[in-house]
Protein backbone atom coordinates (compact mmCIF):
# COMPACT_ATOMS: atom_id res chain seq x y z
CA UNK A 1 0.00 0.00 0.00
CA UNK A 2 1.18 3.35 -0.84
CA UNK A 3 2.46 5.13 2.01
CA UNK A 4 -0.13 8.27 2.92
CA UNK A 5 1.03 12.27 2.30
CA UNK A 6 3.26 12.97 5.53
CA UNK A 7 0.70 15.70 6.77
CA UNK A 8 -1.91 12.69 7.22
CA UNK A 9 0.40 10.59 9.16
CA UNK A 10 1.29 13.52 11.86
CA UNK A 11 -0.51 12.91 14.83
CA UNK A 12 -2.99 16.22 15.38
CA UNK A 13 -1.12 17.57 18.10
CA UNK A 14 2.10 18.34 16.08
CA UNK A 15 -0.35 19.25 12.89
CA UNK A 16 -1.34 21.41 15.59
CA UNK A 17 2.67 22.88 16.88
CA UNK A 18 3.17 23.29 13.47
CA UNK A 19 0.51 26.08 12.61
CA UNK A 20 1.25 29.66 13.08
CA UNK A 21 -0.21 30.69 16.14
CA UNK A 22 -2.69 33.69 16.13
CA UNK A 23 -2.50 36.10 18.27
CA UNK A 24 -5.20 38.61 19.01
CA UNK A 25 -5.00 41.70 17.40
CA UNK A 26 -3.59 43.88 20.05
CA UNK A 27 -3.97 47.73 19.74
CA UNK A 28 -1.38 49.86 18.80
CA UNK A 29 -1.02 53.88 20.13
CA UNK A 30 -0.33 57.12 17.49
CA UNK A 31 1.76 59.11 19.83
CA UNK A 32 2.69 62.67 19.04
CA UNK A 33 5.81 64.19 20.25
CA UNK A 34 6.44 67.76 21.45
CA UNK A 35 8.88 70.06 19.20
CA UNK A 36 9.96 73.06 19.74
CA UNK A 37 9.19 74.27 16.03
CA UNK A 38 5.88 73.41 15.29
CA UNK A 39 3.34 75.97 16.53
CA UNK A 40 0.44 75.06 18.51
CA UNK A 41 -2.01 76.32 16.45
CA UNK A 42 -0.90 74.27 13.89
CA UNK A 43 -0.32 71.19 15.62
CA UNK A 44 -3.58 71.75 16.83
CA UNK A 45 -5.24 72.13 13.22
CA UNK A 46 -3.59 68.77 12.28
CA UNK A 47 -4.72 66.76 14.62
CA UNK A 48 -8.89 68.03 13.73
CA UNK A 49 -7.72 67.64 9.62
CA UNK A 50 -6.53 64.03 10.10
CA UNK A 51 -8.53 62.28 12.92
CA UNK A 52 -11.59 64.56 12.27
CA UNK A 53 -11.40 65.25 16.09
CA UNK A 54 -13.26 68.29 17.40
CA UNK A 55 -11.59 71.43 18.32
CA UNK A 56 -11.61 70.96 22.34
CA UNK A 57 -10.44 67.54 21.75
CA UNK A 58 -7.81 68.64 19.36
CA UNK A 59 -6.57 71.32 21.55
CA UNK A 60 -6.78 68.94 24.70
CA UNK A 61 -4.31 66.48 22.74
CA UNK A 62 -2.04 69.13 22.01
CA UNK A 63 -1.91 70.90 25.10
CA UNK A 64 -0.63 67.35 26.55
CA UNK A 65 1.95 67.25 24.10
CA UNK A 66 3.07 70.46 24.55
CA UNK A 67 3.42 70.35 28.46
CA UNK A 68 4.19 66.25 28.62
CA UNK A 69 6.43 66.26 25.70
CA UNK A 70 3.74 63.57 24.58
CA UNK A 71 0.50 62.58 23.89
CA UNK A 72 -1.75 59.40 22.54
CA UNK A 73 -3.64 61.13 20.29
CA UNK A 74 -5.27 57.48 19.17
CA UNK A 75 -5.08 53.67 19.75
CA UNK A 76 -6.62 51.21 17.33
CA UNK A 77 -5.79 48.56 14.84
CA UNK A 78 -1.85 48.81 13.64
CA UNK A 79 -2.63 49.39 9.64
CA UNK A 80 -4.64 52.32 10.47
CA UNK A 81 -1.90 53.39 12.86
CA UNK A 82 0.22 53.48 10.59
CA UNK A 83 -1.81 55.32 8.20
CA UNK A 84 -2.34 58.11 10.65
CA UNK A 85 1.14 58.41 11.67
CA UNK A 86 2.04 58.60 7.66
CA UNK A 87 -0.49 61.40 7.23
CA UNK A 88 0.94 63.39 10.47
CA UNK A 89 4.78 62.49 9.07
CA UNK A 90 3.19 64.13 5.74
CA UNK A 91 2.23 67.87 8.07
CA UNK A 92 5.92 67.31 9.66
CA UNK A 93 4.50 66.60 12.81
CA UNK A 94 7.24 63.58 14.76
CA UNK A 95 4.80 61.12 15.45
CA UNK A 96 5.70 57.47 16.17
CA UNK A 97 3.34 54.20 16.46
CA UNK A 98 4.22 52.32 19.73
CA UNK A 99 2.36 49.45 21.70
CA UNK A 100 -0.20 50.46 24.64
CA UNK B 1 2.87 95.24 4.43
CA UNK B 2 -0.78 94.58 4.61
CA UNK B 3 -2.33 91.02 4.98
CA UNK B 4 -6.07 90.50 4.54
CA UNK B 5 -8.49 87.63 3.87
CA UNK B 6 -10.54 87.67 1.05
CA UNK B 7 -14.30 86.75 0.80
CA UNK B 8 -12.98 83.51 -1.33
CA UNK B 9 -10.49 82.37 1.33
CA UNK B 10 -7.28 83.62 0.12
CA UNK B 11 -4.70 85.38 1.83
CA UNK B 12 -3.36 88.84 0.42
CA UNK B 13 -0.28 90.28 1.22
CA UNK B 14 0.68 93.26 -0.21
CA UNK B 15 3.10 96.04 0.18
CA UNK B 16 5.81 93.64 0.81
CA UNK B 17 9.04 95.49 2.00
CA UNK B 18 11.89 94.61 0.74
CA UNK B 19 13.85 92.62 3.75
CA UNK B 20 10.68 90.07 3.56
CA UNK B 21 10.61 89.92 0.06
CA UNK B 22 13.98 88.64 0.43
CA UNK B 23 13.14 86.25 3.03
CA UNK B 24 10.41 84.64 1.58
CA UNK B 25 12.96 84.39 -1.67
CA UNK B 26 15.16 83.02 -0.03
CA UNK B 27 12.92 80.11 1.11
CA UNK B 28 13.67 77.22 -1.44
CA UNK B 29 17.08 77.70 -0.01
CA UNK B 30 15.97 76.45 3.10
CA UNK B 31 14.05 73.76 1.26
CA UNK B 32 17.11 72.06 -0.30
CA UNK B 33 17.96 68.83 2.13
CA UNK B 34 20.12 66.05 1.44
CA UNK B 35 20.71 62.82 3.43
CA UNK B 36 23.22 63.67 4.89
CA UNK B 37 21.76 67.25 6.59
CA UNK B 38 21.16 67.19 10.28
CA UNK B 39 17.64 68.63 8.62
CA UNK B 40 16.77 65.13 6.92
CA UNK B 41 16.12 63.19 10.00
CA UNK B 42 13.65 65.64 11.40
CA UNK B 43 11.54 65.83 8.28
CA UNK B 44 11.64 62.04 7.78
CA UNK B 45 11.73 60.62 11.60
CA UNK B 46 11.46 57.47 12.63
CA UNK B 47 7.65 55.72 12.97
CA UNK B 48 8.79 53.34 15.77
CA UNK B 49 6.85 49.79 15.93
CA UNK B 50 9.18 47.58 15.34
CA UNK B 51 11.79 46.49 12.23
CA UNK B 52 9.31 45.71 9.63
CA UNK B 53 7.83 49.25 10.41
CA UNK B 54 11.15 50.92 9.94
CA UNK B 55 11.98 48.68 6.62
CA UNK B 56 8.23 49.56 4.67
CA UNK B 57 8.66 53.20 6.01
CA UNK B 58 12.35 53.31 4.55
CA UNK B 59 11.02 51.38 1.29
CA UNK B 60 7.50 52.73 0.48
CA UNK B 61 6.82 55.42 3.14
CA UNK B 62 9.70 57.94 3.05
CA UNK B 63 9.86 57.67 -0.81
CA UNK B 64 6.46 58.84 -1.23
CA UNK B 65 6.57 61.66 1.19
CA UNK B 66 9.49 63.06 -0.56
CA UNK B 67 7.24 63.57 -3.64
CA UNK B 68 4.43 65.15 -1.94
CA UNK B 69 7.38 67.55 -0.54
CA UNK B 70 8.91 68.31 -3.65
CA UNK B 71 5.38 68.88 -5.29
CA UNK B 72 4.82 71.79 -2.47
CA UNK B 73 7.77 72.95 -2.79
CA UNK B 74 8.02 73.35 -6.93
CA UNK B 75 4.64 74.92 -6.33
CA UNK B 76 5.33 77.75 -3.58
CA UNK B 77 9.11 78.22 -5.78
CA UNK B 78 7.14 78.88 -8.76
CA UNK B 79 4.63 81.44 -7.23
CA UNK B 80 7.14 83.22 -5.43
CA UNK B 81 9.36 83.37 -8.95
CA UNK B 82 6.26 85.05 -10.66
CA UNK B 83 5.06 86.97 -8.16
CA UNK B 84 8.49 88.28 -5.83
CA UNK B 85 11.22 87.56 -8.54
CA UNK B 86 11.12 91.17 -10.10
CA UNK B 87 12.13 93.69 -7.77
CA UNK B 88 8.69 96.06 -7.15
CA UNK B 89 7.25 98.15 -5.32
CA UNK B 90 3.85 96.41 -5.90
CA UNK B 91 5.43 93.03 -4.77
CA UNK B 92 2.15 91.01 -3.29
CA UNK B 93 1.34 87.27 -2.99
CA UNK B 94 -2.06 86.13 -3.24
CA UNK B 95 -2.47 82.44 -1.48
CA UNK B 96 -5.49 80.35 -2.56
CA UNK B 97 -6.75 77.73 -0.51
CA UNK B 98 -5.97 75.49 -2.79
CA UNK B 99 -2.19 76.61 -2.44
CA UNK B 100 -2.86 76.78 0.84
CA UNK B 101 -1.46 73.40 2.08
CA UNK B 102 1.14 73.60 -0.16
CA UNK B 103 2.53 77.31 1.50
CA UNK B 104 1.86 75.55 5.17
CA UNK B 105 4.23 73.29 4.68
CA UNK B 106 7.12 74.97 2.67
CA UNK B 107 6.97 77.34 5.57
CA UNK B 108 6.98 75.03 8.26
CA UNK B 109 9.30 72.61 6.64
CA UNK B 110 11.56 75.77 6.27
CA UNK B 111 11.59 77.10 9.95
CA UNK B 112 12.29 72.68 10.87
CA UNK B 113 15.63 72.92 8.75
CA UNK B 114 16.18 76.05 10.32
CA UNK B 115 16.10 75.29 13.47
CA UNK B 116 17.99 72.14 13.09
CA UNK B 117 20.30 72.87 10.61
CA UNK B 118 21.41 75.89 12.81
CA UNK B 119 21.10 74.04 16.17
CA UNK B 120 18.77 76.95 17.32
CA UNK B 121 17.35 76.80 21.19
CA UNK B 122 13.54 77.43 22.37
CA UNK B 123 14.91 80.34 24.58
CA UNK B 124 16.12 81.79 20.63
CA UNK B 125 13.09 80.53 19.31
CA UNK B 126 10.99 82.85 21.60
CA UNK B 127 12.79 86.36 20.58
CA UNK B 128 10.81 86.95 17.66
CA UNK B 129 12.47 89.66 15.37
CA UNK B 130 15.50 90.67 16.44
CA UNK B 131 16.48 94.47 16.95
CA UNK B 132 19.00 94.52 14.57
CA UNK B 133 20.68 91.97 12.13
CA UNK B 134 24.15 92.29 12.52
CA UNK B 135 25.08 88.45 12.08
CA UNK B 136 23.74 85.29 9.95
CA UNK B 137 22.00 83.90 12.99
CA UNK B 138 20.19 87.17 13.46
CA UNK B 139 19.37 86.69 9.35
CA UNK B 140 17.62 83.19 10.23
CA UNK B 141 15.98 84.40 13.29
CA UNK B 142 14.10 87.15 11.40
CA UNK B 143 13.35 84.61 8.75
CA UNK B 144 12.10 82.23 11.31
CA UNK B 145 10.13 85.25 12.69
CA UNK B 146 8.59 86.04 9.41
CA UNK B 147 7.77 82.85 8.37
CA UNK B 148 6.04 81.78 11.53
CA UNK B 149 3.73 85.23 10.95
CA UNK B 150 2.67 83.75 7.03
CA UNK B 151 2.07 80.68 8.70
CA UNK B 152 0.09 81.59 11.34
CA UNK B 153 -2.24 83.86 9.19
CA UNK B 154 -2.86 80.35 7.01
CA UNK B 155 -3.27 78.28 10.05
CA UNK B 156 -6.15 81.12 11.02
CA UNK B 157 -7.20 81.07 7.07
CA UNK B 158 -7.82 77.26 7.52
CA UNK B 159 -9.40 77.09 10.97
CA UNK B 160 -11.57 79.63 10.89
CA UNK B 161 -13.10 80.13 7.27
Amino acid sequence: MASLPPEITESPAKVARTQPRLEPALPWNVVVHNDPVNLMSYVTMVLRRVFGYADGHATRLMLEVHRHGRSVVWTGEREQAELYVQQLHAHLLLATLERP
Amino acid sequence: MKIRRRRDGAVVVSEIPQPVRLALLRLPLHLQISEGDSAHARLFPNPGGDADLGELWAEWVRPDLAKSFDTAERTVGMQLRRALGKESAEAGLIITPPLRDAWMHVLNRARLAIFERHDFSEEELEVKFPGEITTERDLLRWELAVYQVLLEVLVDAECEP
